[in-house]
């Protein structure tokens, strides 16, 4: 069939098509010629086989508006996001580049503060970030490292080069979607796969449980790792389940945790049993009632206790929050420039600061045309993009920005590239963006892959999956030196 | 093992095991109503007592005791909710479970889901799909399940509850009119799956005496609540590495002692006490081995411990919607 037929790319940067000629894109020649010659009948069947296997293994996430709650599969588009190998090589050494940097940036913050004193960074920036830990100023962290996971957002504007838009140094959620969706791609289009060449994936869950190894407090040879979820409500529940099975470790809630002699222990049916590396997946302020939020259920009191003590490793640290601090980012080249002397190899995206005084008359001036964001929100709220919004809404935000200025940035729009997608049958561009995952113990480790995100919805840009987003495979192919083996 | 998970095992097993149990009821009390010869009218009549022995209260609105019983939101102990409830305790221990039974209790789930409610039928339909599937759930665990801690505590999650509902059943007799009692057993047997055992024990003549022997005292059949019984005390044993006949906690205790009063009960003993009243004290028993399994294996050592099993169960449901919307509100820091 043919699904290309009247493709157009609008004027936006497309993936797979160049405008002028209009021709196929490294890589997504062969893959377009496999889509075409299957029948309407297998492709319909090949998406509902897709979708029978995500509701069937439980990859869902739940809205809870009925009592028993409704739950919904990420939506997933079949065609793959094809990243041939040398752009992948510029993203790999971008975010090492850019993990090394931030990490470095907070062994700093919370020890010597050479970058505030020097003035690359303001002091005041840092003080007033809502997610600064000062109380943990001077503890010492293994290797360094504070961010051990990463899921940095790239986004690529209308030149096609590939921006950082968001580091998520705290708790990044997505990487199962990452993992199912090759699955899945694997087990419905078998001989596409095994043709393209492309990266495998699956070695996440074994590097993610050598780092937490590699961050253990009392380095012995059989260190007791859990992850820690929030519970079966949370709507990533499916995620923290997964990435314990594939570890082969325990998933456990804060009332699993009791905290003794500022040792933190498990509770099983043969008594208690230590913990020593906690992957949380909880934000810093629901970790410990006495710490932190009084009344978290979630939490264990006394864990900050634990860490402090350094008999308890927690990952991410706990201040990770001050680094993807939405300004705080706008300083990360600056970081790489200070901690690195090298230059940013991804750039940023251009950023406003509501803190500084020229950047916020051009803010309160121009809210109808850019992007304003709450430093310290994810997941899309407490966002404003001023071409979409109501003369209302963009009231709102001038009152919010003007009241705490500290507290917003802004950005210009930027037109995220487009990909083919799969909408009724036929091929049409949608908006997408990539997240790939870091890990950092001892060393670093990229995955090459992610997740790439897609905005269904026709012109939207927002790729939330709350907000009809879904998510699509993401092939890294081999580089013509790798090792052809079987994955 | 985490607490938490065995907690969230027994009752997986536990839930599963009560919808079938009532779904097996449901349909066998149907079948002999097809047989009888009373006016419609007197349906409703007819369903109360299954309300009685199982416990569930009285319900009187518009949707029917069967709707009730079966597919109702409301009644927390409807089969439906009971394999709502049980799939969500699988959810909470996925990692520990074989992926197969997952997917089994997801499909039986989804299928229940795709029941539309003006569906003729429908509760036939729901009541088949259940024990077609516990009956498969039961298997998978048989073929899947390492013989763990883990699988200990989803067995007794199965044998305490089929030994409750068992004994329950029998009681069935004392809810209806005399001159009923006797198309009872036949339900009786035939939602224990009994009527061909019944048939080649005692060739065909059903009373009483006969049904109590065979539902309440077999030591061989695997509804009955002495094998029942037997099996939760070997389990109690196993995990705790006790040998038979010690004790090391009040779990083991309770099992060992109600397993010794059925091993020399004889059923003449059911008719002296009246057989409502010996059922009444086993089901006492009971529900005190799983308030003192509880107790041992669940409770966590933060909470504080609760003087009697109902104050128990109401405080963890409080405590689960509190958990509920914080971490909905938690959520919002999600990246």
């Amino acid at each position: 069939m043919d699904q290309f037929g009247d493709y157009k790319t609008e004027g936006f940067f497309d993936e797979a098509v160049e405008e002028e000629p209009n021709t196929m894109r490294s890589g997504y020649l062969e893959t377009a010629k496999f889509f075409a010659q299957l029948t309407d009948q297998r492709m319909r069947a090949s998406i509902r086989s897709l979708e029978r296997t995500f509701l069937k293994a439980g990859v869902t996430f739940t809205v809870y508006s009925d009592g028993q709650g409704t739950e919904r599969i990420f939506p997933f588009d079949p065609f793959p996001r094809i990243i041939p190998a040398n752009e992948w090589d510029v993203i790999d050494r971008g975010l090492r580049q850019r993990i090394k940097a931030l990490n470095m940036f907070l062994t700093d913050v919370y020890s010597e503060r050479a970058i505030l004193k020097d003035g690359i960074v303001p002091a005041e920036l840092i003080k007033t970030s809502k997610h600064n830990r000062a109380e943990f100023a001077g503890l010492k962290v293994p290797h360094d490292t504070y961010i051990h996971i990463c899921g940095t957002d790239l986004i690529r504007d209308d030149q096609g080069t590939y921006c950082v838009l968001e580091d998520n140094g705290r708790c990044p959620s997505g990487v199962s979607y990452m993992l199912e969706n090759r699955l899945a791609m694997k087990r419905t289009f078998p001989e596409l796969y095994r043709d393209m060449r492309v990266e495998p994936v699956r070695n996440y869950p074994k590097e993610l449980l050598k780092m937490l190894n590699s961050v253990a407090p009392h380095q012995k040879d059989n260190s007791v790792c859990v992850v820690l979820t929030p519970g079966q409500y949370n709507s990533a529940y499916f995620e923290h389940t997964f990435l314990a099975q594939q570890m082969g470790i325990e998933i456990v809630e804060g009332r699993d945790l009791t905290v003794d002699n500022e040792r933190v222990y498990m509770h099983t049916t043969q008594g208690l049993v230590q913990v020593d590396v906690i992957y949380r997946r909880i934000d810093d302020e629901y970790l410990d009632p006495h710490f932190f939020k009084r009344d978290s259920i979630l939490g264990v009191p006394d864990l900050m206790k634990a860490y402090r003590a350094g008999n308890v490793m927690l990952v991410n640290a706990v201040g990770t929050g001050v680094a993807d601090d939405k300004a705080t980012y706008s300083y990360v080249p600056d970081m790489i420039r200070y901690y690195l002397s090298e230059e940013p190899i991804l750039p940023n995206i251009e950023t406003f600061l509501g803190s500084r005084e020229d950047d916020l008359k051009y803010m309160l001036e121009n809210i109808d045309k850019i992007v304003i964001k709450a430093v310290d929100e994810a997941g899309g709220y407490g966002m404003l993009i001023g071409p979409a919004s109501t003369k209302a809404e963009q009231e709102d935000f001038r009152a919010k920005v003007k009241a705490n200025p500290r507290g917003f940035i802004g950005q210009p729009v930027i037109s995220l590239s487009r990909h083919p997608t799969f909408c009724n049958g036929k091929l049409e561009g949608r908006h997408i963006d990539l997240r790939p995952y870091v890990l950092t113990g001892s060393e670093t480790v990229v995955v090459p892959g992610g997740l790439t995100r897609v905005a269904l919805k026709k012109g939207s840009l927002v790729v939330n999956s709350s907000q009809g987003g879904g998510s699509k495979d993401t092939w890294v192919l081999r580089g013509k030196d790798s090792k052809d083996q079987p994955s | 093992m985490l607490s938490r998970v065995a907690e969230n095992l027994f009752w997986m097993s536990r839930h599963i095991e009560r919808a079938d149990n009532l779904a097996r009821l449901v349909t066998a009390h149907q079948s002999e109503l097809l047989d009888a010869t009373s006016a419609p009218s007197e349906e409703r009549h007819k369903w109360h007592p299954l309300l009685e022995v199982t416990q569930m209260g009285d319900e009187n609105s518009k949707e029917g005791v069967v709707s009730y019983m079966v597919s109702s939101e409301k009644n927390p102990d409807s089969v439906v909710n009971c394999v709502f409830h049980g799939r969500e305790n699988a959810r909470a221990v996925r990692d520990q479970i074989s992926e197969e039974m997952w997917l089994e209790l997801n499909a039986l789930w989804l299928n229940l889901k795709a029941i539309r409610p003006t569906q003729r039928n429908r509760h036939d339909k729901i009541c088949e799909l259940v024990v077609q599937s516990s009956m498969k759930f039961r298997g998978i665990i048989n073929t899947s399940l390492p013989r763990t801690d883990v699988w200990a505590f989803v067995q007794l999650g199965e044998y305490l509850e089929r030994a409750d509902k068992t004994s329950r059943i029998v009681d069935l007799p004392h809810f209806l009119p005399k001159n009923e009692a006797k198309s009872a057993w036949n339900t009786m047997l035939r939602a224990s799956s009994a009527t061909a055992e019944h048939r080649q024990r005692f060739k065909g003549e059903v009373n009483a005496t006969s049904v109590s022997t065979l539902l309440l005292f077999s030591t061989t059949f695997p509804r009955s609540v002495r094998f029942g019984v037997n099996r939760v005390s070997e389990l109690l044993h196993t995990i705790s590495g006790t040998r038979q006949g010690d004790y090391l906690n009040e779990a083991e205790r309770a099992a060992g002692a109600l397993l010794a009063r059925l091993n020399y009960s004889a059923v003449e003993e059911t008719t002296e006490m009246g057989l409502h009243e010996y059922i009444d004290s086993i089901q006492v028993d009971l529900n005190g081995i799983g308030f003192a399994l509880g107790q041992r294996y669940f409770l966590l050592r933060k909470e504080a411990p609760e003087t009697n099993a109902e104050n128990y169960v109401t405080s963890r449901m409080q405590a689960q919607v509190r958990m509920q919307q914080q971490q909905e509100e938690e959520q919002q820091q999600q990246q």
